[in-house]
């Protein structure tokens, strides 16, 4: 009997199949894994099997039973338990609390230290050593996955979702979770584990399916599987990019990184040492599956994060100078251009309107202002200008921003960032989400500021982005920089391999 | 069948006017059902607090003395909401400015001509009320102290401050050892309309000013747009070299002193004396809270919210002498607003539908 059975399980969303047609069967007391890129549809299907999804069509089996799932309480039941890629867990409260919220046992007056004993057995049982009593938010990435864990296991989880449990795992830590993972496997339970890290699959599972496109590809022994082979079922065959891209003279260097170390929000590590540089006319695509430095990269290079180590220099009028923790606001006047990860983070203020947005950039100087007025006139006829030009669907400049979708809040974005020249632009996922015309009209104005002479730093997780814009492409894993290819002559193999750390 | 809710992809203007109403409406159903009991007919209550005040010299002139304090503290509060700076402290800003006018009425000049007395009150009062706001601030922007606590603190503080003073250096010498100062001099009692009108107009006329020129500081003003920008996102107000401490600092010692203003009013304009401070207040600058957010955070209908404020309180007033109600009656109709207006903000974003399953 299969503990788990997915038959022809698909879900739409407006504008994507998410999940198309996929049926798994998945054996009692095996570590099965689901490989695939970012997007490959591995997190909704596991969001199905856990009732946070409901499925437009397709049966799931549990241990032979059909099951129709509408929440998590439902899988719970069936010994089905998620440990998701963000922790779950409230940070004010202790760990044995957190364990406790929820669990049928606590009733009215709760059995604390029956609860205790059997958590405490189950630490000692697997290995997960914690202290019980710590508040969440003192705890790190990798305890706090942890305590998911010891949630999912005291309420008697027989198959165990983990989806990219190794994100943020120091190697120490990633060898203890395989080895509780076995461990788990060698009682007869089931997991399910997510990733997109070649070794990893290869390390730990029994067998792997490779998603692409929302699409399984296939399942394969971990015997018969080799790097290669999985690296050609998660890319499929793709082309080297240079689609008629107009020849600029690559020019003096304008950008340089050097030997630079920076911090992620958890106080780990996140770039180890990189060094990069982008010239003049050139567009650099930094390859690499998200997680792996790229937002501690961006944010550096943007200036709201410290380096630790290393120095960014930046050519201005033949002049090398020192801007590694230049703020923001200098590096603007520098001519930075900036399209941020984050859109809703850094690049909208929501309650604004459209113009207020626009003007950001411009706001404090002639002739948008004077030395305490806004030109109002100028700026509404300036936002006009900008609104056709860019598209921008909205019917009045003073239009609330936050309702406009997301391709609209990207052309503001690149209308306020890209409409003059800037020497120096990062593009961070300038097209996630954005419909085909979108997409196109920001890559043409991206290859339009390189034809013009600008240096662009291009970082995103759509290989095909990359190939088709880069002229150099640097492949980033785990905080560094794994290669750097030329595109004309790059191997798209070798690059995706790199990308999931499956090479060397 | 289902009910759900469906996210409105337009800006529901049309609901966004509407939603103070509907939250009043709510507000005083909910109190009709509170005060049968009391034996008040619904009807009785309606006439009590909206058509009533309006029939009497007194009740006029009520509503617009309880509206003055309302709308400078609550165009004060907008500022500071603009910024997404909780300040509940607009309470003892006032308090401070009322303290800074009876100091100037009493002791910096007690024999000064009004042309300068009273618009020193009114400067002072300012300063007093600002700078009172400032501390909070300063630890905001410092070091990120939840500004909600130290202004509501800084309240206590205030009305401590008062109670120090009127029970001790400036107890006045001719009022029979009551805890009050001594009346202040005709050269700093601020004009009035007529003695049967008897409204403070300078400071109606400064509030309907600051209203207009909180406005346009909101609207055509760098500081405006800097102060809304981080308001709304001050992470990319700091990408843009927008800084968290001038746009700090600026609207929390403008919103403080408008509750300065207030207090000034107050003293100046009504008691002639500083005394209890909940006497002098009587609240308005929590209820001025409710008079912001009924506003939608916009100066000039911050004029209209404020006269309805006014209105129910003195309704308010005329419900206890006509049947009897306790004036504290009036808290209860006020949360009832903000609670009300806090439920209605749901369907800001959200309609309701109802879905029929086959």
């Amino acid at each position: 009997m299969f503990a788990l059975k997915l038959i022809n399980i698909t879900k739409r969303f407006p504008g994507v199949i998410a999940n198309d047609h996929i049926s798994l069967e998945i054996y009692p007391g095996e570590i099965f894994t689901i490989l695939g890129e970012n997007g490959a549809g591995k997190t909704t299907l596991m969001n199905i099997i856990f009732g946070i999804y409901t499925p437009d069509e397709g049966e799931i089996y549990v241990y032979g039973k059909k099951v129709f799932f509408k929440s998590p309480k439902d899988a719970y039941k069936y010994g089905i338990a998620m440990v998701s890629q963000t922790p779950k867990l409230i940070k004010s409260m202790s760990v044995l609390e957190n364990i406790i919220l929820g669990l049928k046992e606590a009733g009215i007056i709760l059995p604390i230290k029956k609860i205790r004993k059997k958590v405490e057995e189950i630490i000692e049982r697997y290995g997960l050593h914690i202290n019980l009593d710590a508040k969440v938010w003192q705890l790190s990435a990798s305890e706090q996955k942890r305590v998911e864990i010891l949630k999912a296991l005291i309420r008697g989880a027989r198959i165990l979702i983990l989806d990219e449990p190794t994100t943020s795992l120091s190697p120490i830590e990633k060898r203890r979770l395989f080895e509780f993972m076995r461990r788990m496997k060698e009682e007869g339970n089931t997991i399910l584990f997510i990733t997109h890290k070649l070794s990893e699959a290869l390390e730990v599972s029994d067998r792997i399916a490779v998603l692409r496109k929302g699409k399984l590809v296939g399942v394969v022994n971990k015997d018969e599987a080799t790097p290669d082979m999985l690296t050609m079922m998660m890319f499929g065959k793709r082309i080297a990019g240079f689609n008629g891209k107009e020849e600029t003279e690559r020019k003096e260097t304008v950008l340089i990184i050097k030997d630079l170390f920076v911090k992620n929000d958890m106080g780990e590590i996140a770039l180890k040492g990189i060094s990069l540089e982008v010239k003049a006319g050139e567009i650099l695509g930094i390859a690499g599956v998200a997680g792996n430095g790229q937002k501690e990269l961006i944010e550096v290079l943007m200036g709201i994060r410290r380096a630790e180590k290393g120095e960014i220099l930046f050519r201005i009028n033949g002049k090398v100078e020192e801007i590694t923790n230049l703020k923001p606001k200098k590096r603007l006047s520098l001519g930075f251009g900036i399209i941020p990860e984050d859109r809703i983070k850094h690049g909208i203020a929501p309650d604004l309107s459209v113009a207020e947005n626009l003007i950001i950039r411009y706001y404090d100087r002639r002739p948008f202002s004077n030395w305490i007025l806004l030109n109002r006139d100028y700026i509404m006829e300036w936002a006009k200008r900008m609104i056709e030009k860019y598209k921008i669907a909205t019917p009045s400049p003073e239009k609330t921003a936050k309702f406009l979708s997301g391709g609209n809040i990207q052309r503001i974005i690149i209308a306020r960032e890209l409409d003059s020249f800037r020497r120096f632009i990062i593009a961070a996922y300038p097209t996630f989400g954005l419909d085909v015309e979108s997409t196109r009209f920001v890559r043409n104005k991206l290859l339009e500021q390189r034809n013009k002479g600008a240096a662009i730093i291009l970082i995103s997780e759509d290989l095909d982005e990359i190939l088709e814009l880069s002229d150099r492409i640097a492949v980033i894993y785990e905080g560094e920089i794994k290669g750097i290819f030329d595109a004309k002559e790059v191997d798209v193999e070798e690059i995706a391999k790199l990308m999931i750390g499956g090479a060397n | 069948m289902r009910i759900i809710l469906q996210k409105k992809e337009e800006e529901d203007e049309f609901y966004i006017y509407m939603r103070p109403l509907i939250s009043l409406t709510i507000s005083i159903i909910i109190l009709g059902i509170l005060l049968i009991p009391y034996g008040v007919n619904p009807v009785e209550l309606i006439i009590s607090l909206f058509i009533e005040p309006f029939l009497t010299l007194y009740g006029i002139t009520n509503i617009f003395l309880r509206t003055i304090p309302l709308l400078l503290c609550g165009i004060g509060l907008i500022i500071a909401f603009k910024a997404r700076l909780w300040n509940i402290g607009a309470e003892g800003q006032l308090l401070m400015g009322a303290v800074a006018a009876t100091w100037v009425a009493l002791f910096l000049i007690p024999n000064g001509s009004p042309f300068i007395v009273i618009p020193l009150m009114y400067i002072l009062g300012f300063l007093f009320g600002g700078l009172w706001a400032l501390l909070p601030a300063y630890l905001k922007a410092k070091w990120q102290v939840n500004e909600v606590l130290t202004t509501l603190m800084m309240n206590y503080i205030a009305m401590q401050i008062v109670y120090y003073l009127i029970f001790g250096p400036w107890r006045g010498k001719k009022v029979y050892n009551y805890p009050i100062t001594d009346i202040f001099p005709e050269s700093a009692q601020l004009p009035v309309i007529s003695a049967r009108y008897p409204i403070h107009y300078t400071t109606l006329i400064l509030a309907l000013i600051s209203a207009l020129g909180v406005y346009f500081l909101l609207t055509r003003t760098k500081i405006g747009y800097e102060l809304k920008t981080y308001g709304s996102n001050p992470e990319m107000a700091k990408v843009y070299g927008i800084s968290p401490m001038k746009v700090i600092l600026f609207s929390m010692f403008l919103s403080g002193g408008l509750a300065g203003i207030a207090g000034v009013g107050e003293v100046a304009g009504i008691h002639h004396m500083l005394r209890y401070p909940d006497k002098i207040s009587s609240g308005y600058g929590y209820t001025a809270i409710l008079v912001a957010w009924l506003a939608n955070l916009n100066p000039i209908t911050a004029i209209l919210s404020s006269l309805l404020l006014g209105l129910l309180i003195t309704g308010t007033r005329f419900l206890q002498t006509t049947h009897q109600i306790p004036f504290g009656i009036v808290k209860v109709i006020i949360g009832l607003m903000l609670l009300s207006l806090a439920a209605t903000e749901l369907f800001l974003r959200y309609r309701i539908r109802i879905i029929k399953e086959g």
